[in-house]
């Protein structure tokens, strides 16, 4: 199933190369035009296309700072199709799950959208209700425009939104909101402070202990923030070990294997050693790594806004995340945007969605700081994303290599609260490890 | 004759007219949800697919339910220890204020204590939750310091207890005025004239003073019984039902039956019991004040 | 003369213990008062301190550099004034709403004969207990149906049936006097020209506690207008506040302590200079059984 490639359904009679095509869509506002001009061409049947008066409504996850990243992205979509009404609503939420959550309390008091933002964590959720609209014969009737995205699209990135949808051999979601992998952000000083050289992107467990010490040591300063957050603080540890809370499909919990416990007893260590603020509280990890009192975070893109803000992008360097077993880890999580079955402006939706998932869009999302990597290969090589950000972003992408698809079932929202929940009582030192990950064992199945 | 009986009738609309707007009020945003509540009880529903009836299934799945006991049992201790420190710690300090002190001096206990009472949950989780951080809290700092637990938001015996001390910083506050007024005012006379009789200090303040503020008291014990029991925020924003749901209240729990597990029958079953729950507690509480509350 | 003297040595003995323990006291409430209160004064502290002195251990009190960008960052990064607005109006229709419909409704419970006032007295109170989340849902999807979600009409409505300010109102006017209203009944006022002439002059104080009690309610009410307004610029400030919470951890700590600060500093503010006739007021209703 996941070998049903769209681009097997390219009509061989097409009168454009791919190459020309190729070209012609690149990187800027061309994009649409020829992408009009293509449709035009195109063998397949039009559909109605009348944009005039039309309205979209979207609904995405999105915080006050992170407002002028958003809306410079519709300001350049408004200007290529004035004649749509556009409206963007921003719900700020802790996290995509509670998001999730929001958006479907809205939704089930009616409250109309056409796209949605939608993570990972409740893609699942919303398909499981019936409510997005598969997306095949807008993909066909656009077929040239979207191959260039799916092409330019991280190949496991396809895969996964394939996966993890309806399993009826329809697309729901196209993975194009931008994704996020989790990396080591460094800081330079904090190292050279302790004496330290930087670590390479294969450090293990061992070496990542052991600078933790010295730094310790020689700066008193803390090597790592050991929480209890399902994809910032859980979920690092297990994939680098080769584990994780579920299998692929998830459908069964696998959180008591001997590496997901090494995981959680690797975490309890660093947080006896000191090497971790204590537990059980809130602190703010970029306040204290740029105040050089901390030396690692972890992070996809997102802390890239605080640390310009600080104007410490110099002191970063971003790093794999160090592992145990034979391979790195990383979670991923990437955005989707969906659209719902209801919506009376199917086309102009599509529209939105096409120009976010194209490389025009996902430019200017990248330019102006948004808190995901790009989906999209050669914006993600761009001197938009990699400007003005530390030395090694362009691991962000490249981790996807690796990376394990961040479990979200349908109850996704309470199995990572329990996750959540048992893991910070593990870090706590309230219940050892190897009975923690017991018992997380036993809770999240009772879930699935 | 024609006219008194025109005036009879339009006294006869009177009571209605006065009163319809509140009872309209009344009729739609809590009747009608209430009974949309009773009859959501009755079905399964997750918001999207079509609902069907149970009939009274969710209700014994109540009854069986772990989670829901452990949220119960929260809650009771939560409300039992706010009540008592409510009324208990808002009379000594009112007691204490009511004294000959310099006015001033009464100004500034009287703005600190009640201040609290104005912020928001959510100003208040954010101070505390940082406050009480391991590593950089000064609240947190400060209690090792004394010897009290630290990292009590994640320590299943502790967090609760840190909650309700939590919950007293913020709204002791108004049982203290209310309290404090209802000493205030005792007609001088009275106080005087026990002095005068060699009354003083213990025995001032429980033959009279306590008795004449009993309908402050009691005025304190219901309001700080329904807040209580309805408690939501804390345990929502700071620390989410946990560890391994020590803090779960009961409208927490049907929050996340209603709006995460998106159960919406389960979770109006839920608000169905605490509105029984508190239903009856407040009425009892109303019946025994004929005995203890002095009607001034 | 010496029993004299020895009950004056006792009197003064009895004094001195009583000063002793009276000023002891009084120390004891001051050091709880300042611990009280410490919470806030640390949280304005740190939201003006440095980066390098916040959040320092042991904690640094007195920060030697003063920092106020994060206000002005908080400022810009979400419209505060704006929230502040809707705050405050969401709050004034709320109060002015639920004060005329409550105390309408409390003249009829108190001076009106009709029949089943009391049961219906009752009725009304129940629906003190009945808890936000439980009518969130059906009063969303009826709320969708007139039109008024993301309305500000959506938070100031259901505001206006308070139950407890009934409550209150009642026992309020059950305490004035009836030979007022007598003596105006002689004079031929009939029950509209009591209340506003008689009674509602007189309720002052209770209306104005019960006021700030509701207003106060609604400018940190954070539940349900997280539910039922989507835009930022219609947002009430605890929303807006927890807007600045990102995904992922990208909590920006420090404009969240701002924007608290300045929600806190007005509230402070008024208050101190309302002190009094607050307080006064609250527990002038308190107290009436």
């Amino acid at each position: 199933m996941t070998d049903k490639n769209v681009t097997e359904t390219l009509p061989e009679k097409s009168v454009f190369s791919r190459r020309t095509v190729l070209k012609s869509a690149g990187i800027g506002a061309a994009g649409i035009t020829t992408a009009a001009a293509l449709a035009a061409c195109s063998k397949k049947d039009d559909g109605p296309k009348d944009l005039d008066a039309a309205t979209v409504s979207f609904v995405f996850n999105g915080s006050a700072d992170q407002a002028k990243s958003w809306d410079a992205l519709f300001a350049g979509f408004k200007e290529k199709y004035p004649q749509i009404d556009f409206t963007a609503q921003a719900i700020p939420s802790a996290s995509w799950a509670e998001y999730a959550d929001t958006v479907a309390v809205q939704l089930a008091g009616g409250a109309k959208y056409d796209v949605l933002n939608l993570a990972t964590e409740g893609a699942l959720l919303f398909a499981d209700k019936g409510v997005v609209l598969a997306l095949d014969d807008l993909i066909a009737r656009d077929q040239e425009e979207m191959d260039i995205a799916l092409a330019d699209t991280h190949p496991r990135l396809v895969e996964f939104g394939k996966k993890y949808g309806p399993q009826d051999g329809k697309t729901y979601y196209i993975p194009s909101g931008g994704m996020n992998c989790m990396a080591a952000w460094v800081n330079k000083d904090v190292f050279a402070k302790a004496g330290l050289e930087l670590p390479t992107d294969d450090w293990t467990w061992d070496d990542f202990l052991a600078a933790g010490r010295t730094i310790k040591k020689k700066t008193g300063a803390f090597m790592f923030p050991v929480t209890a957050e399902y994809f910032v603080g859980i979920m690092p540890w297990l994939t680098t070990n080769g584990a994780s809370t579920m299998n692929e499909d998830w459908t069964v919990a696998t959180c008591d294997t001997p590496q997901a416990i090494e995981a959680a007893e690797f975490a309890r260590q660093l947080v006896v050693e000191k090497l971790s603020p204590a537990p059980g509280g809130t602190f703010d990890r970029f306040e204290l790594g740029i105040k050089g009192d901390l030396a690692v975070f972890g992070g996809g893109r997102w802390p890239v806004l605080a640390v310009r803000a600080a104007n410490a992008v110099d002191k970063y360097e971003i790093f794999d995340f160090p592992h145990k077993g034979a391979n790195r880890g990383s979670p991923v999580g990437w955005a989707a945007f969906p659209i719902m079955k209801s919506s009376p402006n199917v086309d102009a939706a599509w529209e939105f969605v096409k120009y976010l998932s194209t490389s025009s869009g996902a430019t200017v999302f990248a330019t102006s700081g948004g808190t995901a990597s790009p989906c999209l290969k050669s914006v993600a090589e761009s001197q938009d994303y990699l400007a003005d950000s530390p030395v090694g972003t362009e691991k962000l992408y490249k981790a996807l290599d690796y990376a394990t698809a961040i479990p979200s079932p349908t109850k996704g929202n309470l199995t990572q609260r329990t996750i959540e929940d048992v893991w910070g009582q593990i870090i706590a030192g309230n219940i050892k490890p190897d009975a923690g990950m017991k018992k997380m064992q036993e809770e999240v199945t009772k879930l699935l | 004759m024609p006219l008194r009986k025109a005036k009879q009738k339009q006294e006869r609309f009177t009571p209605f007219l006065f009163l319809s707007p509140a009872i309209l009020f009344f009729c739609c945003f809590i009747l009608f949800p209430l009974i949309g509540a009773f009859g959501y009880s009755l079905i399964t529903w997750d918001f999207f697919t079509q609902p069907k009836f149970v009939g009274l299934d969710n209700y014994g799945k109540l009854f069986k339910d772990p989670i829901a006991l452990e949220a119960v049992k929260n809650t009771f201790i939560f409300t039992i220890a706010s009540i008592v420190t409510h009324v208990g710690l808002g009379l000594i300090l009112a007691v204490a204020v009511n004294r000959r002190i310099p006015k001033f001096f009464a100004y500034i206990i009287r703005t600190v204590f009640f201040f609290p009472f104005l912020l928001s949950w959510s100003a208040t989780s954010i101070i505390w939750s940082f406050g009480l951080d391991p590593t950089f809290g000064v609240i947190d700092f400060y209690a090792g310091k004394v010897g009290f637990p630290q990292a009590t938001l994640i320590s299943s015996t502790w967090a609760l207890p840190t909650l309700i001390m939590i919950d007293l910083w913020k709204t002791l506050g108004f049982a203290f005025i209310v309290i404090l007024a209802g000493i205030q005012a005792i007609p001088s006379e009275i106080s005087e004239a026990a002095r005068v009789d060699g009354a003083s200090g213990l025995r001032l303040f429980w033959n009279i003073t306590f008795p004449l503020c009993t309908p402050a008291i009691f005025f304190v014990s219901v309001t700080a019984f329904i807040g209580a029991f309805q408690i939501f925020e804390p345990m929502y924003i700071m620390t989410r039902g946990g560890p391994d749901n020590a803090t779960l209240s009961i409208v927490q729990y049907l929050h996340m039956s209603a709006f995460r597990n998106f159960d919406i029958g389960y979770g109006a079953v839920i608000s169905v019991a605490i509105f029984i729950v508190v239903l009856i507690v407040t009425l009892t509480q109303f019946k025994f004040a004929k005995r203890w509350v002095h009607e001034g | 003369m010496s029993q004299s003297i020895t009950v004056n040595a006792k009197k003064a003995k009895r004094n001195f213990k009583s000063e002793i323990s009276d000023q002891v006291a009084n120390l004891v409430i001051l050091i709880f008062a300042v611990l009280w209160i410490l919470p806030i004064v640390w949280l304005l502290l740190t939201s003006i301190s440095s980066r390098e002195e916040r959040f320092a251990i042991p904690p640094k009190w007195l920060p030697s550099k003063l920092d106020f960008s994060s206000y002005t960052r908080a400022w810009e990064v979400f419209p505060i004034a704006e929230q502040y607005l809707n705050s405050l109006k969401v709050a004034l229709i709320s109060t002015l709403g639920a004060l005329i419909i409550s105390s309408l409704a409390a003249y009829a419970f108190a001076r009106l004969e009709f029949f089943g006032r009391d049961t219906l007295f009752m009725i009304l109170l129940a629906g003190l207990m009945v808890p936000p989340q439980l009518t969130v849902i059906p009063s969303f999807v009826a709320f969708r149906k007139i039109g008024i979600i993301d309305n500000h009409a959506a938070l100031f409505l259901p505001a206006m049936i308070t139950p407890l300010g009934i409550f209150l109102l009642r026992q309020f006017f059950r305490s004035i006097p009836k030979e007022l209203d007598e003596s105006a009944k002689i004079d031929g006022a009939g029950a509209f020209r009591i209340f506003f002439r008689i009674i509602l002059p007189l309720s002052k104080p209770a209306l104005a506690a019960l006021g700030v009690v509701l207003f106060i309610a609604s400018w940190n009410e954070f539940f349900w207008p997280n539910i039922f307004i989507s835009t930022a610029s219609k947002m009430t400030l605890p929303v807006g506040i927890a807007s600045l919470v990102g995904p992922g951890g990208n909590t920006n700590v420090i404009l969240i302590f701002a924007s608290v600060g300045m929600q806190i500093v007005p509230l402070f503010l008024i208050f101190l200079f309302t002190q009094k006739f607050l307080i006064q007021s609250i527990a002038t209703t308190g107290i009436r059984g």
